[in-house]
């Protein structure tokens, strides 16, 4: 199934935004907050994001990406979620460009940006699901990160590639797991 | 929801304003005074307050931003105002149902200058104010919000009218700023704070004129000086034409959204939109920032006085300059009997010149005088744009009256010890805000230090167990004559054990050396004596340079050093018209006259001025109250010179006809623009407001002007001007057509094919550009 998330799904806290960047909301003055809201809302208007999600019988699933303290749920809710490539391409712009502190900020935006989204959407699945384990994705500990290819492929998601070492393009792409007791 | 209550919620979370009506309702289609709607279409308010409801709003204002008698009548709407304002209560509570949501009366501005910047009195404001506020308070409103008010006077009115109402009620008293911090009128916004921190409000707040970008500065002076929470309504951003006529405002829901969040990262406790703000604007807003805490802000602590335009800090040393004193002065009392204040605005400026940084007050014997006399005193400094006023008044009645009167946090000077004295300072304090005086007596003055300690102890105690915080006190220690053998070392004393404290001191300082030769000697080394102690601040004769160079070294010495002074130094013409010194002028003018023609003086002299006046009120050197009293100063010497000039002569002067179009009644703005014309040798015909094209097509056949000047605020009301322009094109006459207003702007302006004009002395520049003068 695919969720389409509203905007302010995805709108991370400035200040989170900032700490991910290196640098602090109470350090910028007013010129520096307007390039960072104007970069906030390039990225917002660049993404295209989308969500894939569905919910297996444990059973179902290979135990290769089954982390160990999923012991004991019965359903796991597999998603990807991605905020498109364009965001990729604006920030490599930026970069290549010279512009380094515009990519930055926008590269640590859409980090957050996705952030943010896991966050509300796991939100959404605990309220119909309730009781479940903490949200997992893989390249944590007993889960190898390479074991995207296998949920990519569980949801049947044509948009997101996989590479060898298990990296996703787009890069702002995560796959996330929870586990429903 | 009472006060407390309230005050309890804005400590928990971020809490959200709604978005705009008058720019949704004119989306729909509609044209005209939004406030009618609340009689003849309540399902078009009903359904926008539901959307606003629906996007998560804490607070919905009711649709009465212009319902107050004054402004209803200058719009024309013949609906009684009790129908007007009751029904948007009703409509706002039946759109708010069941939710927990609060329903603000709307209240702003009469759309009149309150005296001495217009004609309108400081009660008949408090009147419009408190007769809608019955209405709406009895229709069931659970609080107040005052917004987009421009005058510190306007607002000070409406507040007292309010809380007068009732005392439980949550008031949050909003003002609206230019990008410089500055209201129109010249009051800052520290200013603005620093006297709403004293008045008996909830949240201070600032709204409309600017978009989050460019406001976003001027709030965090706010953050910095309120003592109180704080809110904000921005702007969807600068308006903007669109292909079919209609304006828009161009800010994005995204966009406002993550400035709203840098609003409550600087501290505010409540946040919603001004104009061009929609449900969607808000509905993004309040998803993105729900559930935020406040966050602490760290405030100002230091102590300020301020007059409407001008601020001072107490520290390190706040000097009072004593000179409008009539007591014991024959003809000066004499003078102020009769209501004649140019000696009081003659010493004002001096003093000023000198150093002082407030100036004490005292009309002398008041039983020769009534209310007037002191309400005139105060208006007529508050129009020279004269320092903050020490109020030296001795009449309890006078005294409130000179309060009400004045725009800005005064000292209120003095009150003795004792308990009655303290319950009307109090009163006083408590109402119209300020620093007290207060005296170490009760009946007679004590002989030693301790005793006036102990006194002054006390008294601060009562006046902190009712509210009265000692940040507000200046204890005055009383210095008595040396020559009657009074020992100054008890006043010295009464300092130390004072300042030991923590209670700020002031003294009247002359009073020493009373009878006394060599009086300067005396005052400043007493003076010296009283800063080593912790002497803040003191009354005196800023005309004594060894006292005044005397401060300074004592204070360097001490490590401390006092503010630099920014006194305007202009051209001595420009300084006699800026200052009201007609005499002086009518002398240079003579002076002149021997040398040039009427003509010349008239053309590049005295207009030059003006010119160089109205510069200096774009670049916010001066203020609105400084314009309009140069332009009343120089107005009579234009007329004069006038009538010198020979008929030929008299063509040469440029005509302008005025006029705010038709469905638009806002005034004071084109007003302005006419003041200045005139003042700077233009004949001006001010047509008035609500003027139809077929009026001013008829107006300019007839006196064949150089110059059209249209005014125009509201989104609604631009067009006409391109109705206007389209109009005397079909009729053949090509006139150069200059337009201003709040919602117009450059690029709109020459979509219309007309000049465009920030402001009037830009106005003015173009007019002459356009003249080639």
């Amino acid at each position: 199934m695919i969720y389409i998330p509203e905007k302010f799904e995805y709108m991370p806290k400035k200040k989170i935004v900032l700490a991910r960047a290196s640098t602090r909301y109470e350090k910028l003055d007013e010129e520096l907050i307007k390039k960072i809201n104007d970069l906030y809302l390039e990225g917002l208007f660049l993404s295209s994001p989308t969500i894939w999600y569905k919910t297996f019988n444990i059973e179902k699933l290979p135990k290769s990406i089954i982390p160990g303290k999923f012991k004991g749920v019965k359903k796991m809710t597999l998603f990807v979620s991605t905020l498109g490539e364009e965001i990729d391409k604006k920030i490599e712009h930026y970069t290549e460009n010279g512009e380094v502190f515009s990519g930055m900020i926008l590269d640590a935006w859409g980090s957050e940006a996705l952030e943010t989204l896991n966050d509300n959407f796991d939100k959404k699945l605990r309220q119909k699901y309730k009781d479940g384990t903490m949200r997992f994705s893989p390249g944590y500990e007993d889960v190898d990160i390479r074991e995207n290819r296998t949920i990519i492929n569980l949801l049947k998601v044509t948009k997101i590639k996989v590479l060898e070492s298990g990296i996703m393009i787009p890069r702002k792409t995560t796959t996330c797991m929870i586990g429903w007791w | 929801m009472n006060r407390k209550e309230f005050l309890q919620m804005l400590n928990e979370k971020i809490y959200f304003l709604d978005g705009a009506y008058g720019t949704e309702f004119f989306k729909k289609g509609f044209k005209g005074v939004i406030e009618t709607l609340n009689i003849t279409d309540k399902e078009m308010v009903f359904d926008l307050q539901k959307a606003y409801v629906d996007a998560g709003v804490d607070f919905l204002l009711t649709n009465t931003f212009s319902a107050n008698r004054l402004k209803l009548k200058s719009l024309k709407v013949s609906y009684d105002i009790k129908d007007i304002n009751y029904n948007a209560v009703k409509i706002a509570k039946k759109a708010v149902g069941q939710r927990n949501v609060y329903v603000l009366g709307d209240i702003s501005s009469t759309g009149f200058l309150i005296e001495p910047l217009g004609e309108l009195s400081f009660n008949e404001a408090y009147d419009v104010f408190k007769e809608q506020g019955e209405i709406l308070l009895n229709a069931g409103v659970d609080g107040f919000i005052i917004e987009t008010m421009s005058d510190l006077k306007e607002l000070k009115a409406a507040i007292l009218a309010l809380r007068d109402l009732s005392q439980d009620i949550p008031i949050i008293a909003q003002m609206t700023f230019e990008e410089n911090s500055k209201a129109v009128t010249g009051t800052s916004v520290e200013i603005f704070a620093s006297l709403l921190n004293d008045l008996d409000i909830d949240v201070i707040g600032i709204n409309c004129t600017l978009e989050p970008e460019k406001l976003l500065s001027v709030f965090r002076e706010l953050a910095q000086y309120s003592k109180k929470p704080i809110s904000v309504e921005p702007n969807a951003g600068k308006p903007k034409l669109q292909r079919d006529g209609s304006i828009v405002y161009k800010t994005s829901p995204e966009k406002f959204a993550i400035y709203m969040e840098d609003f409550v990262e600087i501290g505010a406790n409540i946040v919603g939109g001004c104009c061009g703000t929609s449900p969607e604007h808000i509905r993004l807003m309040v998803e993105f920032l729900k559930n935020r805490k406040p966050k602490k802000r760290k405030i100002i602590a230091e102590e300020f006085v301020s007059s409407r335009t001008k601020l001072q800090k107490i520290s390190p040393f706040l000097i009072i300059g004593e000179k409008i004193n009539a007591a014991g002065k024959k003809k000066f009392q004499e003078k102020i009997k009769n209501k004649d204040f140019s000696k009081i605005v003659e010493l004002a400026s001096m003093q000023e010149q000198e150093g002082a940084h407030v100036l004490d007050v005292n009309l002398g014997i008041e039983k020769l005088l009534d209310k007037s006399h002191f309400s005139l005193a105060v208006n007529t400094l508050d129009k020279i744009g004269s320092l903050p006023l020490s109020l030296d008044i001795q009449e309890f009645e006078f005294m409130e009256e000179a309060l009400k009167e004045y725009v800005g946090r005064p000292i209120i000077n003095s009150s003795t010890a004792k308990k009655e004295k303290l319950d009307n300072a109090i009163y006083l304090l408590k109402r119209y805000g300020g620093m007290l005086v207060l005296l170490t007596m009760k009946d007679k003055i004590p002989e030693t230090a301790k005793e006036r300690f102990e006194i002054a102890k006390e008294a601060v105690e009562y006046l902190e167990k009712n509210g009265i915080k000692r940040n507000r006190i200046l204890v005055d220690p009383l210095v008595l004559p040396v020559g009657a053998k009074k020992d100054p070392n008890v006043t010295v004393k009464t300092i130390e054990l004072l300042s030991k404290e923590g209670l700020m001191t002031s003294i009247g300082l002359s009073n020493l050396s009373f009878g006394m030769p060599n009086r300067e000697a005396l005052n400043a080394s007493f003076l010296t004596l009283c800063i080593d102690k912790g002497l803040n601040a003191a009354i005196l004769n800023t005309s004594e340079k060894c006292t005044m160079n005397t401060i300074f070294g004592t204070l360097v010495l001490k490590g401390k050093e006092l503010a630099k002074q920014e006194i305007l130094k202009e051209d001595p013409l420009v300084e006699m018209i800026l200052k009201k010194k007609e005499k002086e002028l009518k002398q240079e003018i003579e002076r002149l006259l021997e040398e040039y023609s009427p003509l010349q003086i008239s053309q590049n002299i005295l207009s030059k001025a003006m010119e160089h006046i109205g510069e200096l009120y774009s670049k916010g050197v001066i203020y609105l109250p400084h314009l309009i009293l140069a332009a009343e100063t120089v107005t009579p010497v234009f007329e004069y010179l006038n009538s010198l000039l020979e008929k030929s002569d008299k063509q040469k002067i440029g005509t302008i006809i005025v006029a705010t179009v038709e469905g638009d009644v806002h005034d004071i703005g084109k007003k302005i623009v006419a003041t200045l014309f005139k003042s700077s040798g233009f004949n001006v015909i001010d047509l008035g407001k609500d003027v139809p094209a077929s009026k001013i097509l008829e107006e300019v056949k007839k006196h064949q002007p150089e110059i059209l000047g249209l005014s125009a605020m509201m989104t609604t009301t631009i067009g006409r001007i391109k109705e206007v322009k389209d109009l005397l094109e079909k009729e053949g006459i090509k006139i150069p057509i200059i337009a201003g207003g709040a919602s117009l702007n450059k690029e709109i302006a020459e979509n219309f094919g007309v000049y465009y004009a920030k402001n009037a002395s830009e106005g003015l520049k173009l007019s002459k550009k356009i003249l080639k003068r």
